[in-house]
């Protein structure tokens, strides 16, 4: 009976290990900018489009940071297309060539069918601006330019929870 | 007064092993270079910021992009007049505590710094104790057991001894009390010099120099590593040396196999870093390496044509052949247009029994690709080699 007493702790330890660790989720990253101002950016798109998020305000934004070499990009690509298709009225949608050739990138994001621009961020400052810590992420900005919430690989149930999120506040 | 000495000497070696240790971490700390140049300030900086998309590396020591573009950021905000806090407090707030190689010495970070301390002082303290403790140690109980034919002067030792016993709590009082009696009994009712027994007891115990010992390395490997701590992240940290260190590499930088490696490292799912580490391995004949890192490249994308035709090559260094023309044969199906595909199918159909015509058709679509290449001449001397009927060199 004794010896059963002193393995009680250590199973007390790891079920309260579980229980925390299980509660995460592991798509969401812990982002310090979530709920605080997305940092301002003035970008130009492969056709030298000038974006900045000053000229995006208002409307509900989806920020996608992405490469063509990126293989979960390839496979979170389609619920991007079919939510741009869906929600393209009313909320603008974007992504950012993270660490890619800008002919590569472009020319990957077409064949997808995506429609929205992509952004040249040649020194990486947008990426370092956002916290980024590598692809795919994807920031979801409210139409008063605050990040409301931040996801690693999109499936379509996150996509829809996180447009929802900032549809909700527009 | 010899346990006085003894006592004498421990102190005199623990100060000295302090004094040792001590004269190490200043040395330790003295040797860090002060940041005086721009680059150095950036990299100083950079080296307590963990890269972001690295595994283990800082961002001063990792090749990817986003540590480049870290560095530039930290460049630029060290010529606008930003300190050296400023430019962290920056990075905090975009990506958390997280990217502090050394953690706050405030709430759980508070546990990595003084944690190794506070486990190196219970430590000490633990085996100052356990010196202690055995330095005072008796034989054990059975020991005293009574032996009859011993003299008086033996029962003497014997009875001082047990008048020391029942305050180490090693016989009941009980027992001390019948032995005590029957020393008495034995015509032993004076006690000994108590010198005499301590004199036994000096001559074959090491365990109080063991003790020492292991408490000195202690003190010297606590010491060191508190010192070494804040710079953990030094110039080769988290990095693959090259196969074949060049002397003197260190110092000037990283060598592009290194470089190449890391980077892939850094990017694990990028098929592109891994047919680059590749391609810089075969440049520099590391040809292991860079059969793994094209077979690592084909793992990640099956199509990839840097990396099929980089085994390709490989596999005609090998003298195989057919092995050769089946990687060309995927190119096929993804870059028909690829003038190095049209080299090395030539190359592996010109050394293959019966194959000096594809290879003579290969080439023939290489030169129609590439007619100013440097390698035009000389695939036309093959071309015309092979319809002599002589071999390709």
């Amino acid at each position: 009976m004794k010896r059963a007493l002193w393995a009680l702790p250590p199973v007390v330890a790891l079920v309260v290990l579980f229980a925390v660790g299980f509660r995460h989720d592991p798509s969401s990253v812990p982002s310090p900018l979530v709920a605080k101002s997305a940092p301002a950016f003035h970008l130009r798109t492969p056709h030298g489009r000038a974006v900045s998020l000053g000229s995006l305000k208002g409307r509900p934004l989806v920020i996608n940071f992405f490469a063509s070499w990126c293989v979960a990009c390839h496979t979170e690509q389609p619920a991007m297309v079919r939510a741009y298709q869906r929600w393209h009225r009313r909320v603008t949608f974007l992504g950012v060539i993270f660490e890619d050739s800008t002919p590569a990138a472009t020319s990957w994001l077409r064949s997808t069918g995506s429609g929205w621009p992509a952004l040249v961020d040649p020194s990486g400052q947008m990426a370092v601006d956002y916290g980024v810590t590598g692809v795919p992420e994807t920031f979801f900005i409210d139409p008063r330019g605050k990040i409301v919430h931040k996801t690693l690989y999109l499936t379509p149930a996150r996509l829809r929870t996180g447009i929802d999120r900032i549809l909700r506040r527009a | 007064m010899r346990r006085v000495e003894k006592r004498t000497v421990y102190a005199a070696l623990g100060l000295v092993v302090l004094l040792v240790a001590g004269i190490g971490m200043v040395l330790l700390w003295g040797s860090q270079r002060s940041a005086t140049t721009m680059h150095d300030r950036v990299q100083s900086i950079a080296a307590q910021l963990r890269c972001p998309v690295c595994q283990g590396e800082s961002v001063a020591d990792s090749p990817s992009g986003l540590a480049q573009s870290m560095r530039t950021l930290i460049r630029r905000e060290l010529q606008r007049g930003k300190n050296s806090d400023q430019i962290k407090s920056y990075f905090v707030q975009r990506y958390g505590q997280w990217i502090l190689l050394a953690p706050p010495a405030s709430g759980l970070g508070a546990v990595v710094w003084f944690g190794p301390p506070l486990a190196l002082l219970l430590g000490l303290i633990g085996v100052g104790v356990l010196a202690f403790s055995w330095s005072r140690r008796r034989p054990a109980p059975s020991m005293l057991r009574m032996d009859r034919s011993q003299d008086p002067e033996d029962a003497a030792l014997e009875l001082d001894r047990l008048d020391q016993m029942p305050d180490e709590r090693s016989i009941s009082a009980e027992e001390y009390r019948l032995r005590r009696d029957a020393l008495e009994r034995k015509g032993a009712g004076v006690s000994g010099p108590k010198d005499a027994s301590a004199g036994k007891r000096s001559g074959t115990r090491i365990w109080p120099h063991v003790a020492a010992l292991t408490a000195a390395a202690l003190i010297i490997a606590g010491t060191i590593s508190l010192a070494v701590q804040p710079r953990d992240s030094g110039p080769l940290n988290g990095s693959i040396p090259s196969s074949n260190p060049t002397p003197g590499r260190q110092t000037a930088g990283p060598s592009p196999v290194v470089k190449a490696a890391n980077y892939a490292v850094a990017h694990p799912r990028n098929p592109a870093a891994w047919v680059r580490l590749g391609s810089v391995m075969l440049t520099h004949r590391e040809y292991g390496g860079a059969r793994r890192a094209f077979a690592r490249a084909i793992h990640l994308d099956r199509q990839n044509e840097g990396a099929r035709l980089g085994a390709a090559f490989l596999d005609i260094g090998r003298s195989r052949y057919r092995d050769a023309l089946a990687q060309l044969t995927i190119v096929k199906r993804v870059d028909p247009s690829s003038a190095r595909l049209w080299m090395l199918e030539g190359l592996a159909n010109a050394r293959l029994p019966g194959g000096h015509g594809r290879a003579i058709a290969a080439w023939k679509r290489f030169l129609a690709l590439k007619p100013h290449s440097s390698l035009a001449p000389a695939v036309r001397g093959w071309i015309s080699r092979l319809r002599q009927g002589a071999e390709v060199p």
